[in-house]
């Protein structure tokens, strides 16, 4: 069919042939007659061609090349959309012997008129790269043009290109600098993600670190008496600020709006712009536009949550206004619910924990096991986090003990364990509680955990913990080897301090262990052995270690901290691959530490740039729109003590809101204590609910069509004047700016959003004069009044 | 970047498999399989990282995608990435199942030979994407209309097409809100919030700029204005506080940043303009009371009560109350006093359906269910 006359006929072939390669059947040996259809004037058939041409072209050299010089006229067809086809799968085809032809096709393309050329040949970079690694310096020559580029669609694929080939070159960057950032926002979603890592590299390694003057770490200890200090800490900002250079403002500044975008990744890597680099004053206002991912697909959120996580373990005060946002949802998966988990617990603090630890008594009752056990955890980590609910926690732990669920007495056992530990205090009734247990808890870990606990306080319980060996010496051989472990460590403890009782006993297990199945087991008994029972036929009195015995069996042991497991996450880029599997990937580009001293800000200033240069002699840095330039303008000139003042405000609103919730918190705890008291006769059992509804609200608009009638007519005025009121005034807007970041401060009683939802559509043709967009809105409006109605 | 996309059907055989970089071998295809699709225990996180591969997948209804790669990427860009390649599939064959792939591989071969180069994300709207990608294989097109499709595909409006004419201009609106809440069981709000979106369907000829407002503006630019008296309540105006929102790319954000206008060039036909959130006084629809008593080791009663919150004027349509069930549920018996009830199994849930029921204020509706649970509880 392939060698048929029509077209059709050729496509029916090429679609089997492409249905085949896509099952992973060898359709290798139809390559010569596929090659032959690469002339096809046929676009579809064309495509279909290119599309075989890059599976096989490896594996077929010789014929491949046939097809080169197709390709080579297809470089010069008229229409761009053939040329950049063409040399995308030119430089696709992973043939060495083509390389100085691609080469030169990419060098042409990049000079094309065409902005979608160009974009190609920005792909085409590391393609050839990655094919033949000798080109480089030539292959930077031609990305260093396409850098240039101040087209939105090239720029995008250009850093991509740059980022794979040369991403040590930082000083091709300088000079395009600023009009990266002034671009950012216009560039297509992809190629803004791939910017902003670019930027925020280039960021750590060409600007000074903004949060240079305090100590690093040290807020993190200060914590609790930040509210104290938070005079002092704002007159430190206010000396730190104007270090702040200016281009590094602009970066964080062209940024921030992207944290509206659609697409998750871009917000994502905004979040991670601002970690890395802004100063710490302004990192928090990324947190809500992370909040509002956590709407989106399972899979995002997995990824946002791991981020936050992260973060919430350096920056607590950043996501503690959202802290209910990450309680757990019964629909949730189940390692949604445990880096959720995480996060609450990392966020807790005096006046968050009552809260959480609620929630945390509610999951355990949840029908997940390992959720529960990680809730179990959970408990205890804030426990032993916040001094101040210790005890609470630990009675809330004692009590499910007498739990049902086996599964949740034993985590809540090994979680009593490591908090005994760290409160050696006298907690005697819930050793001897957990004595108790080991005859009815089965799971291996929660045995051994008791059993360690008993031989390190058996002094407190010196009655009980002999019987408790003597029970688990006759039931030695069934036990698992964890637990054996213990038996052992408990007997040769229990030797020590009580040789009277449990010598004989702990001879007997010993015995037991010496004919285990288990290597670890054996061997544990012949060291434990020749440690307490020397073997006194040689040196005939006790040898030196056994001396020590009680020193080594019995010495205070440290406490286990219990500590989060994105500490050590922190090395990794944030949201980067590395970052969520936790181990290096591959490529993977370290963060380079903030320089000590800003190299030359200079090296960013653009000379060439001659129409900008006689609209505004001074900048002629920027190519920005006048817009951009003023708003620019306004914040380096005036001093900066106002935005400083308003960073003030914020924070003190900031610590004002936490009050808030404390207090409220309170009142919850009181309604919350009363309505336990009037349900508790009830059986409540059920999980929490999780309503949902949508509502269309299609009515409502027929609500709104005399409003919209009215406003239809005045409203290009209304928004005229507006534009005119804030173009007069534009040294107010970046103050707007920062006021504006906090938005849901101000509580202002809300009526249903939808209702009085008031449209003001206008049409604005832009080109046209304002008198035909009149009549079009005029006319627009009636049409949408009259499908209202029919509606 | 990403090194390649394999689409499986829930056996684990492969239906696509493109690889886009050589450092990917033939291989990775077979180790997803083997270690994700019919590993033993279920594998929870969506990535997973075989011998320094690592493959990013989704799974929708039955079908397995996964996108491998070996190097350091950034992994919401992956994961938004094939969200989009699924929208885009959906758009041009509707639902995503082994059928359709299968009917349509060389349509998705082309998709992703444009959407996808060398592992980079190129652009990714459907809108664009169907004007030069058809389903119908030959169209035979004219000179101008490819002219045409070029300059879209390489302009700065990738989503809109130059010259469409409308006879009617028109634009329709619709505004979709989603009420999320989470209770604790002594039924205290934990926590909540109004998930909403702006959906537009548009009709409209020429390059129009249109401009969107919701009265929020009010607040911002009293704000702006007023400077920091921050009294909340507003003299009581019908104010919407929106917490934060996100927008389509069309709109202008550097605009919406500096005045907080929307102004946009819409897409033609369907599109999504903007999705918002608030968190701060949301007024419930409806509270839902459950009671629930364990009868015996084998059996439990549960009492639902709905009520409504809103306004008389207003009717509920289609309400629908899922109440989640045990796995090992056997049995259930239900009464239900308005609306229609049902037991699905393949949910474990019960389904309650208020089909147009008019719920005038608080209003009660009362119902009574049983189960009888085929084994004895476990715990």
């Amino acid at each position: 069919m392939l060698d048929s006359n029509k077209d059709n006929l050729k496509l029916e072939a090429m679609k089997r042939i492409i249905g085949m390669v896509a099952k992973g059947r060898e359709a290798s040996d139809l390559f010569p007659a596929v090659v032959k259809n690469v002339v096809s004037k046929n676009i579809e058939v064309k495509k279909l061609v290119y599309v075989y041409l890059v599976r096989y072209a490896e594996e077929q050299q010789d014929l491949a090349l046939l097809s080169i010089s197709t390709f080579q006229r297809a470089l010069k067809d008229p229409n761009q959309l053939i040329r950049a086809s063409a040399l995308r799968v030119l430089s696709s085809i992973r043939v060495t012997m083509i390389v100085p032809i691609v080469m030169l096709a990419i060098k042409d393309a990049a000079a094309d008129m065409s902005p979608y050329v160009r974009k190609t040949a920005a792909h085409a970079i590391p393609k050839l790269y990655s094919l033949d690694q000798d080109q480089k310096e030539e292959l930077i020559q031609v990305l260093e043009k396409l850098l240039y580029d101040k087209t939105t669609l090239v720029v995008g694929s250009a850093v991509m290109a740059f980022e794979e080939v040369c991403p040590e070159r930082i000083d091709l960057i300088h000079k395009n600098f600023r009009k990266l950032c002034s671009l950012l926002v216009d560039v297509d979603e992809w190629g803004q993600v791939v910017i902003i890592n670019m930027l925020t590299r280039y960021a750590r390694s060409q600007f000074t670190d903004p949060n240079l003057q305090d100590v690093d770490e040290d807020e993190e200890s200060k914590r609790p008496f930040y509210e104290d200090e938070n005079e002092v800490d704002e007159e430190q900002q206010e000396k730190r600020a104007p270090t702040l250079d200016p281009d590094h403002r602009l970066l964080l500044r062209s940024a921030k709006p992207l944290l509206q975008s659609r697409n998750a990744a871009v917000v994502l890597s905004v979040a991670q712009l601002y970690h890395h680099t802004a100063p710490r004053s302004e990192v928090h206002q990324v947190a809500k536009a992370m909040i509002r991912l956590l709407r989106s697909h399972r899979e995002v959120q997995d990824i946002v949550l791991t981020s936050i996580a992260a973060t919430a373990t350096r920056r607590k005060v950043m996501f503690e206004p959202f802290l209910k946002s990450f309680f757990v949802r019964s629909s949730d998966a189940t390692h949604i619910k445990l880096l959720k988990l995480e996060i609450l617990t990392s966020l807790a603090t005096e006046s968050s924990v009552g809260i959480i630890l609620r929630e945390l008594q509610t999951y355990v009752a949840a029908h997940d096991p390992p959720f529960v056990a990680a809730a179990i955890q959970a408990i205890g980590r804030c426990a032993s986090n916040i001094k101040e609910v210790t005890d609470t926690c630990l009675n809330g732990l004692v009590s499910l003990l007498s739990n049902k669920d086996q599964a949740v007495v034993a985590e809540s056992v090994v979680v009593i364990k490591k908090l005994l530990q760290t409160q050696p205090s006298a907690h005697r009734e819930i050793i001897i509680q957990m004595a108790k247990l080991v005859d009815s808890v089965t799971v291996p870990q929660a045995r051994a955990s008791i059993l360690w606990l008993l031989g390190e306080y058996s002094e407190r319980v010196p009655k009980i913990a002999p019987d408790v060996l003597r029970k688990m010496a006759k039931t030695f051989t069934s036990e698992e080897d964890i637990v054996k472990l213990q038996v052992m460590t408990l007997a040769v403890k229990l030797c020590l301090t009580n040789p009277k009782q449990t010598k004989l006993l702990c001879q007997y297990v010993l015995q037991l262990a010496k004919y285990d199945q288990n290597y670890d087991l054996r061997d544990r008994a012949r060291f434990l052995r020749h440690i307490i029972f020397p073997a006194d036929a040689e040196s005939g009195g006790p040898t030196r270690l056994s001396k020590q015995a009680k020193k080594i069996f019995l010495a205070p042991k440290p406490a286990p901290v219990p500590e989060s497991h994105f500490k050590d996450r922190e090395q990794f880029q944030l949201g980067s691959l590395s970052h969520y599997i936790n181990t290096k990937a591959n490529g993977y580009q370290e963060l380079p530490p903030f320089p000590l001293e800003a190299p030359d800000p200079k090296a960013r200033d653009v000379e060439t740039e001659p129409q900008v240069m006689e609209q505004a002699p001074l900048f002629t840095a920027k190519k920005v729109s006048s817009k951009k330039d003023s708003k620019f303008y306004s914040d380096t000139e005036s001093p900066e003590d106002e935005s400083e003042e308003d960073e003030n405000s914020s924070d003190e609103d900031d610590d004002d809101d936490e009050e808030e919730e404390d207090s409220s918190s309170d009142k919850d705890e009181e309604e919350d204590d009363n309505e336990d008291e009037e349900s508790s006769g009830l059986e409540e059992k059920l999980p929490k609910k999780v309503v949902k509804s949508n509502a269309k609200p299609k009515s409502d608009e027929e609500e709104e069509e005399d409003e919209s009638d009215e406003d239809d007519s005045s409203s290009e005025s209304v928004s005229d004047s507006d534009s005119e009121d804030e173009s007069s005034e534009p040294s107010s807007v970046p103050k707007k700016q920062t006021r504006n970041a906090k938005p849901a401060k101000e509580s202002t009683p809300v009526v249903k959003p939808k209702s009085n939802l008031d449209l003001l559509l206008d049409l604005d043709d832009g080109v046209f004069c304002q008198l035909i967009s009149k009549v079009l809105s005029v006319i627009f409006c009636f049409q949408f009044l009259q499908h209202l109605l029919q509606s | 970047m990403i090194g390649g996309l394999f689409v499986y059907n829930h056996k684990g055989e492969v239906l696509i498999s493109r690889v886009y970089r050589d450092d990917i071998g033939r291989n990775a295809v077979d180790a997803f399989r083997v270690n994700v699709i019919h590993a033993r225990q279920q594998v929870r996180s969506p990535v997973t990282n075989i011998a320094r591969t690592s493959f990013f997948h989704i799974k929708r209804a039955n079908i397995w995608m996964a996108a491998v790669t070996k190097q350091n990427v950034n992994a919401a860009m992956v994961f938004e990435f094939m969200l989009k390649v699924i929208d885009v599939m959906q758009s041009y064959f509707g639902k995503i199942s082994e059928e359709n792939i299968k009917n349509n591989f060389v349509l998705i071969y082309e998709l992703l030979d444009e959407i996808l180069d060398f592992g980079y994300p190129q652009n990714t709207d459907t809108g664009v994407l169907k004007t030069f990608i058809t389903q119908q294989g030959i169209k035979s097109q004219t000179k101008e209309e490819q002219a045409q499709i070029t300059s879209q595909v390489t302009g700065q409006i990738g989503w809109r097409r130059e010259g469409i004419k409308y006879r009617r201009n028109e634009l329709f609106l619709d505004v979709l809100e989603y009420v999320n809440l989470l209770m604790s069981p002594q039924g205290q709000v934990l926590s909540a919030h109004v998930a909403g979106k702006v959906v537009m369907k548009s009709y409209l000829s020429g390059m129009p700029e249109c401009k969107f407002g919701i009265n929020d503006k009010i607040v911002m630019e009293a704000k702006g204005k007023g400077m920091t008296t921050e009294d909340p309540a507003r003299s009581g105006k019908p104010v919407v506080v929106i917490d934060d929102c996100q927008f389509h790319q069309c709109v202008k954000l550097s605009k919406f940043e500096t005045e907080h206008s929307i102004s946009f060039i819409p897409p033609d036909g369907e599109f999504e303009l903007m999705r918002y959130r608030t968190t701060k006084d949301i007024s419930l629809p409806f509270r839902v009371i459950p009671l629930v008593r364990e009868v015996g080791r084998t059996k439990m009663e549960v009492k639902v009560v709905l009520k409504s919150n809103f306004k008389q004027s207003l009717l509920g349509q289609k309400i629908e109350v899922k109440i989640p069930t045990p796995l090992n549920t056997s049995g259930v018996q239900l009464i239900c006093l308005k609306g229609k009830a049902k037991y699905k199994a393949s949910e474990n849930a019960i389904v309650w359906k208020c089909v147009f029921a008019c719920f005038p204020q608080m209003k009660q509706l009362l119902k009574v269910i049983k189960f009888s649970e085929s084994s004895a509880w476990q715990d």
